[in-house]
């Protein structure tokens, strides 16, 4: 017991002295203190942006619910830009107030998709003031090893012939696509938390019924594309970025978007309530944002940008893998997420609590 | 005292009374506050009792708080039987550089972060990794079976890494004992049985109580492996925690539980301790 | 060997060696010895530590299996036997009391090992540990127990098994010396007063002498002499046991050649000695003289009594009551004696510096060939 004691205080120890480290450096230079997904700042784009600008940029990795648990936890300080997807930022906002307005008039606006900037801004928009523009879309939707398997929507998941080489996250785009392919609304219900619930619990139902199937409730994208190209899994549930990357390996293996529509995403630029550092947040946004530096970065990320001509500078190999994933009516049929009001994770997460406990 | 004395007193224990209220009793007091209130509407919150009466009403809650608590048992339990012998190897049989090189080998092990360590049993588990395609290879089973993502998996992770914690107390324990006790016992008419339990544990008793109290806890309070090795099924009340704090973003509730596992592993150490008939001073020194 | 005719014998060593390998080579610990212990004798086994001494009672407790010869007790072969079916029961050097047990338990331990009834099993303890002097120790912790008292339950626990054999380790070692002069006569009463068969191995001669009935000097994994303490002290027929039991004075010397056994001591005066066989002339020898053979005149007087009569003068004077000695260096040499002084007060004013006259009877200078 000594030891571990002995161990704890050395770590904060010297996680004292980091912080002070770090808040020394800060005073002493530039600096964006940057909260985003793994593949959104690449090093070679950060160095060019510090070499043009003098700023420093450092990098944090983190995902939507982490951003808005650190966030929350410091009341939305420590960074100065986040970059959360456009459906979770006003219900924390109005929750814990870990944003501040955006302001329109310092970025690079026409270098934006018009109608993409418009949807971000009705969706981000809370008592008037907007909080965020796009930077990348996506969608979520199946990865199928077409040698191996035939599926065309959610619920082909829960087939008996794939008891065991099939996988899902256990998170909320689980459910909601898993109430898109029974043929709910959910969003349309996110108005209506007692209609809502009753959609819920029917997915949840289904997932349970469905997890003998399940080899396990994926975490890490690695591992998951390591069982689909070992063959130990023959679908699964994920977004497009990453059922691309395993087709240009495989090309058995695609990515599809499910008959009742694949899920879309917006990532987007956020100030936290607490920043330091505007100008440089702002500088970032309008330095990624330039066409061929946003065409790098989505060639890394393996996504879309919301920049205006991007697809200009567009790999062709994405190009294709685009097209096939998505025919002209499949584009359409893309279900966006709208904003989630504030106690809607509440009754999702008894549901998921429940789909864990089940056998 | 002069008052210069006593504010020299007072210097010199600052660093561990800042320690202890900084770093145990602040964040303590705290997490009880929050476990003690509920959100009625944004930035609005009142007290309440909701977040333990939640987990009482919740089968799924308190299943996975009771789970936590048996398996971790259990795996102290096996890591104590697969540690004795071990123990006994380098305390009593091995003499100068094997011993060394002994407890060397077990430490080695530990210079691996413990998600390395926990992933190498990933890939030596999984359907496609090396342990199920020999068994398949060699004709024991008729397919690669996955070994991963079961209890058994999850047991195994705890145990591995748990060893180290309740070898050394053990090692420690019975290198005091003298050998001749032993010889002695035999001499008299022991039985190997009546000796390991009467003469060897008695012994070692204080170290296996340290041991199982450091290996308890620290599984109790594990959350990778579980996570990582336990799969679709495996529930562990770290994980429960997590959740509600990072997902949920329900702190309230993830407050009720983290106080509600301390009471727990402070619970089950102290009826251990009594039932084993070791005091928790004396505990203590030893690990 | 002695023999005990009409004696049962209770330890029986036939012909046992162990060897061991040590640092690559090969290392006899116990070299083919026998040993007869008859029933209700108390027999020490003396020598130096690393003799072979503790690999034997070890062999006998069945802790080491013998490479070679037998071991027989109260008459069965020990061939096979392990430690806890052996009717012999061993006091170890620490006396490796369980400290996590009473008193009480500790002496019950074997007992409870039997199977034997509870209430029976108390009644036994009670009694056998009266019969030590440890009356109403039963419920005491052993560190609450004195030295003498730990010996005690020691014995005490071994003993209530009634073993045909209590072997016992140097158990007086980690004692202080005037408790270790108590409880050599201690455990000597309590000897003859039970009369089981103690096998005592020791390194220290006066615990051997006082305690035993008989004792085997042992050397290099064999047995110089066996005989009663008087045998050994009075009649020793190696060199080893001469220097090893009791004091003498050493001199190196050699056989002289004419008639009658006088030796030449090297570098100092001839003396009439007491051969232990027929040496040629100027074979090399060892003599032996203790202290109390040695009859001192002071102021210097004719001693004609004596075969050897010598002068020298006090060193020093080591006074300590009983066994005050002094140093006297022979007149015309090096050579340094000891000489006992007994304390009838005739040598009371004696001094350093003092010449005195020296008496030796031949008898009392042994000589053997080294």
């Amino acid at each position: 017991m000594s030891m571990s004691m002995s161990m704890s205080i050395r770590n904060h120890l010297v996680l004292g002295l980091a912080l002070a480290a770090l808040t020394g450096q800060a005073l002493a230079a530039d600096k964006l203190r940057l909260l985003t997904w793994a593949d959104y700042a690449p090093k070679d784009v950060v160095e060019q942006f510090t070499k043009e600008t003098g700023i420093a940029v450092e990098v944090t990795l983190s995902n939507n619910e982490e951003m808005i648990s650190k966030l929350r936890a410091t009341g939305g300080a420590g960074y100065d830009l986040a970059q959360p997807s456009q459906d979770r930022i006003t219900g924390p906002m109005a929750e814990f107030g870990i944003y501040k307005p955006i302001d329109l008039g310092k970025i690079k606006t026409a270098r934006f998709i018009p109608e993409m900037l418009a949807s971000t801004s009705r969706v981000t928009t809370l008592a008037g003031k907007v909080y965020a523009v796009p930077y990348f879309w996506g969608t979520d939707g199946l990865v199928v090893n077409t040698a191996k398997a035939r599926l065309s929507d959610y619920v082909d998941l829960c087939r008996p012939e794939f008891s065991g080489k099939v996988s899902v996250r256990l998170k909320r785009p689980t459910l909601i696509a898993m109430a898109f392919s029974m043929g709910e609304d959910p969003f349309k219900a996110y108005a209506d938390p007692r209609k809502y619930q009753q959609i819920m619990t029917a997915a949840g139902d289904k997932l349970i019924a469905c997890k003998q199937n399940l080899k396990y409730f994926w975490e890490s994208k690695d591992q998951l594309l390591n069982d689909l190209r070992t063959g130990e899994l023959v679908a699964a549930q994920m977004w497009d970025s990453g059922g691309w990357k395993i087709n240009t390996e495989n090309p058995a293996i695609k990515f599809i978007a499910p008959k009742s529509g694949a899920l879309g995403w917006v990532d987007t630029f956020a100030l936290p309530a607490k920043g330091k550092n505007d100008a440089a947040a702002y500088a970032w946004i309008n330095f990624v944002m330039r066409p061929e530096i946003a065409a790098r970065l989505a060639k890394s990320a393996g996504s879309f940008t919301a920049v205006n001509g991007a697809e200009n500078f567009m790999d062709a190999r994405m190009k294709a893998q685009l097209n096939e994933s998505f025919p002209k009516a499949a584009l359409k049929n893309i279900k966006w997420y709208p904003a989630i009001p504030a106690g809607l994770e509440e009754i999702e997460g008894r549901v998921l609590d429940r789909i864990k406990a089940a056998n | 005292m002069r008052p210069a004395n006593r504010l020299l007193l007072w210097l010199l224990l600052a660093p561990a009374v800042l320690w202890l209220g900084l770093l145990i009793v602040l964040p303590h007091l705290e997490i009880l506050m929050l476990s003690l209130r509920q959100r009625v509407a944004p930035h609005e919150y009142a007290f309440s009792l909701q977040q333990y009466a939640t987990f009482f009403d919740e089968p799924l809650y308190w299943h996975t708080f009771a789970r936590t608590a048996l398996i971790s048992l259990l795996a102290t339990l096996l890591t104590l039987l697969l540690a004795f012998p071990v123990a006994w190897h380098i305390a009593k049989v091995a003499r100068g550089r094997s011993k060394a090189l002994m407890l060397a080998l077990l430490l080695l092990p530990f210079w691996a972060s413990e998600m390395v360590r926990t992933l190498g049993w990933v890939i030596l588990l999984r359907g496609s990794g090396v342990i199920p395609q020999w068994l398949f290879h060699l004709g024991l089973t008729a397919e690669p079976v996955e070994l991963l993502y079961n209890d058994a998996s999850i047991l195994l992770g705890l145990v591995y890494s748990s060893l180290l914690f309740m070898l050394i107390p053990l090692v420690n324990a019975l290198e005091t004992l003298d050998d001749s006790l032993v010889e002695a016992a035999y001499d008299l008419g022991g039985s190997r049985v009546n000796i390991l339990r009467q003469i060897i544990l008695s012994h070692a008793a204080p170290g296996i109580a340290a041991g199982s109290v450091m290996v308890f806890m620290l599984t109790l309070g594990n959350y990778l492996t579980p996570v990582l090795l336990g799969g679709k099924n495996s529930m562990w009340f770290t994980e429960q925690i997590y959740t509600q704090f990072i997902t949920r973003f329900n702190w309230e509730q993830g407050a009720a539980f983290a106080l509600l596992l301390l009471v727990l592993s402070t619970l089950m150490v102290w009826v251990g301790l009594k039932l084993t008939g070791q005091g928790f001073g004396e505990t203590l020194r030893r690990t | 060997m002695l023999t005990f005719p009409d004696l049962a014998i209770d330890l029986d060593v036939r012909g046992v060696s162990k060897h061991y390998r040590q640092h690559g080579k090969d290392f006899t610990a116990v070299d083919d010895l026998s040993l007869r212990v008859p029933k209700g004798a108390f027999c020490s086994i003396l020598g130096p530590s690393g003799c072979g001494k503790t690999t034997l009672l070890r062999m006998i407790a069945g802790f080491i299996e013998p490479d070679a010869g037998e071991i027989f007790i109260g008459g069965n072969s020990m061939r096979g036997v392990p430690p806890n079916r052996r009717p012999a029961n061993m006091i170890f050097q620490h006396l490796a009391l369980f400290p996590m047990m009473s008193v009480g338990e500790n002496v019950a331990y074997g007992l409870a090992r039997r199977g034997i009834a509870k209430k029976l099993i108390q009644h036994q303890v009670d009694a056998m540990l009266e019969r030590v002097g440890l009356a109403g120790a039963a419920v005491k912790r052993i560190d609450q127990l004195s030295g003498g008292q730990k010996q005690r339950a020691a014995i005490a626990r071994s003993l209530v098994l009634e073993p045909t054999l209590l072997l016992l380790d140097e158990p007086l070692g980690a004692l202080d010396l005037k408790l270790r002069e108590h409880m050599k006569l201690e455990l000597k009463q309590l000897q003859a007063q039970i009369g089981t068969t103690f096998v005592y191995i020791t390194h220290d001669q006066s615990e051997a002498l006082v305690m035993s009935d008989f004792i085997a000097v042992m050397n290099q994994g064999k047995f110089e002499q066996t005989g009663t303490p008087q045998d050994l002290y009075y009649r020793p027929q190696t060199a080893f046991v001469a220097g090893f039991v009791g004091n003498s004075n050493r001199l190196s010397g050699r056989m002289g050649a004419g008639a009658g056994s006088v030796a030449q001591v090297d570098d100092g005066p001839a003396l009439f000695v007491s051969p232990q066989q027929a040496f040629p002339p100027g074979r090399s020898l060892a003599l032996f003289i203790r202290p109390e053979a040695i009859v001192l005149a002071c102021p210097p007087a004719p001693l004609e009594n004596f075969a050897n009569r010598l002068s020298g003068k006090v060193l020093s004077l080591f006074f300590d009551g009983a066994n005050s000695t002094v140093l006297i260096r022979l007149d015309d040499s090096d050579i340094e004696l000891h000489v006992a002084l007994f304390q009838n007060g005739f040598h009371a004013d004696i001094h350093p510096g003092d010449t005195v006259s020296l008496g030796i009877a031949a008898e009392h200078v042994l000589a053997f060939a080294v």
